[in-house]
């Protein structure tokens, strides 16, 4: 006997409908040139428009990667390969998604030789440009989005990007993933443009000028308790705190350590930021971008 | 106490040596890809770490450059066991540090 089911549970099913896959998507993320294949019609859509500022178009170059994604049998499975490796399976197709997008990013920032890469979030204004370095949930992207909601304009909340030879920042468009108070904060001032069915991600609107040289370095730490303070660090301290936030890729980490020294001795400021209360730590970046 | 303390000690010749121009330090070790940041202070005793100088004598070189630093000595031997501790320096055993030339040119008695 059928039974009743609800109208969102229908829209799912029609969403993640295996019968009605899209043809595979193109990217190419620092460089490297990869595809997606296999993922519902519906899904593909919200993956190119989540990924939207790095969409290839079909050249006919081949890509250097391809993840193709399966349904397995009728359990509400994903499965997803690499080069024909499973590297993954999700039952939830937001996971899906999101895991899609951070394998393809990472795959090309795995790839680059061009640019260091390092965990931070990074603004400018006026000619200035701050890097913003920290571990996960030290407030970086709340912090990025308050700065943007300033007048800063963003290169990165999360993935920072300094040219291997320039030490110079690059604009790496992605994505920013926001929680829900940050999502509140950015539609009450809203210089972002939300990811149609991905109501915890949205893109800035305007992105800063490539190729500056950080002028300011802030090492960020949290305490939620306190209210927010900021000391001066030596050029030395910041450029281990990035180097400490590097990610891993097939850069010799002696060179990204040339990055981060370079980076460090350009800037004029280098700080440590105690991250407590949010305006305050706005209001102490925001004088820091003065100097 | 590190062996190194009590030997002269040795900057590791692998170990990239990178001043900022606010005086600050950071040495990369390219065996453990480690950062380790100096002060100007530690800059300076890293930078006379060259085998042949004792803790002592390092300290007495600086002595007439740091003349606000009461406690040089003291200092000067701890960043030294600090950069040991490390394994920044070379492994006295290993490689014996060369005399001095202006002690070698000494003529005896």
């Amino acid at each position: 006997m059928a039974r009743a089911v609800s109208r969102s549970r229908i829209t799912a099913r029609i969403a993640n409908s295996p019968h009605d896959t899209a043809g595979a998507l193109r990217f190419r993320v620092a460089g490297l040139l990869l595809t997606v294949a296999g993922l519902p019609r519906a899904r593909a859509k919200q993956l190119a428009a989540l990924l939207a500022p790095f969409q290839a178009s079909p050249d006919g170059q081949e890509p250097a990667l391809r993840f193709d994604v399966h349904p397995r049998g009728e359990d509400d499975v994903w499965v997803v390969e690499r080069n024909s490796e499973r590297i993954a399976a999700f039952s939830d197709a937001d996971l899906l998604l999101t895991q899609l997008e951070w394998h393809a990013i990472a795959a090309g920032l795995t790839a680059t030789t061009d640019q260091a890469v390092f965990h931070a979030g990074a603004l400018s204004r006026d000619g200035t440009a701050m890097i913003l370095l920290g571990q996960s949930g030290v407030g970086k992207t709340t912090l990025t989005t308050g700065l943007i909601q300033r007048g800063w304009l963003p290169y990165a909340d999360d993935v920072t990007l300094l040219g291997t030879r320039t030490a110079t920042l690059e604009v790496f468009p992605r994505c920013f993933h926001m929680d829900a108070p940050a999502l509140r904060r950015a539609a009450a001032a809203p210089p972002f443009t939300a990811v149609p069915g991905l109501p915890e991600h949205a893109r800035p609107l305007r992105w800063a000028p490539p190729g500056l040289a950080p002028t300011a370095i802030v090492v960020i730490e949290r305490d939620a308790h306190g209210p927010s303070t900021m000391r001066p660090i030596s050029q030395a301290e910041a450029a281990a705190a990035l180097l400490g936030q590097a990610m891993a890729n097939t850069l010799p980490r002696a060179m990204v350590a040339e990055v981060a020294v370079r980076a460090a001795a350009g800037a004029r400021a280098c700080r440590q930021l105690t991250n407590g209360d949010r305006e305050g730590a706005l209001d102490l970046l925001d004088e820091l971008g003065r100097l | 106490m590190p062996p190194q303390a009590t030997a002269n000690p040795e900057r590791r010749p692998d170990v990239e040596t990178y001043l900022l121009p606010d005086g600050s330090c950071l040495l990369f070790d390219s065996r453990t890809e480690e950062a380790h940041v100096l002060n100007t202070v530690g800059a300076l005793v890293w930078d006379y770490c060259d085998g042949t100088l004792s803790a002592e004598q390092i300290a007495d070189e600086l002595a007439p450059l740091l003349p606000e630093q009461p406690t040089l000595g003291d200092d000067v031997r701890e960043m030294i066991e600090a950069l040991a501790g490390k394994g920044l320096l070379q492994d006295a055993d290993a490689s014996p540090p060369p005399a001095r030339p202006d002690v070698a040119a000494t003529p005896t008695t």
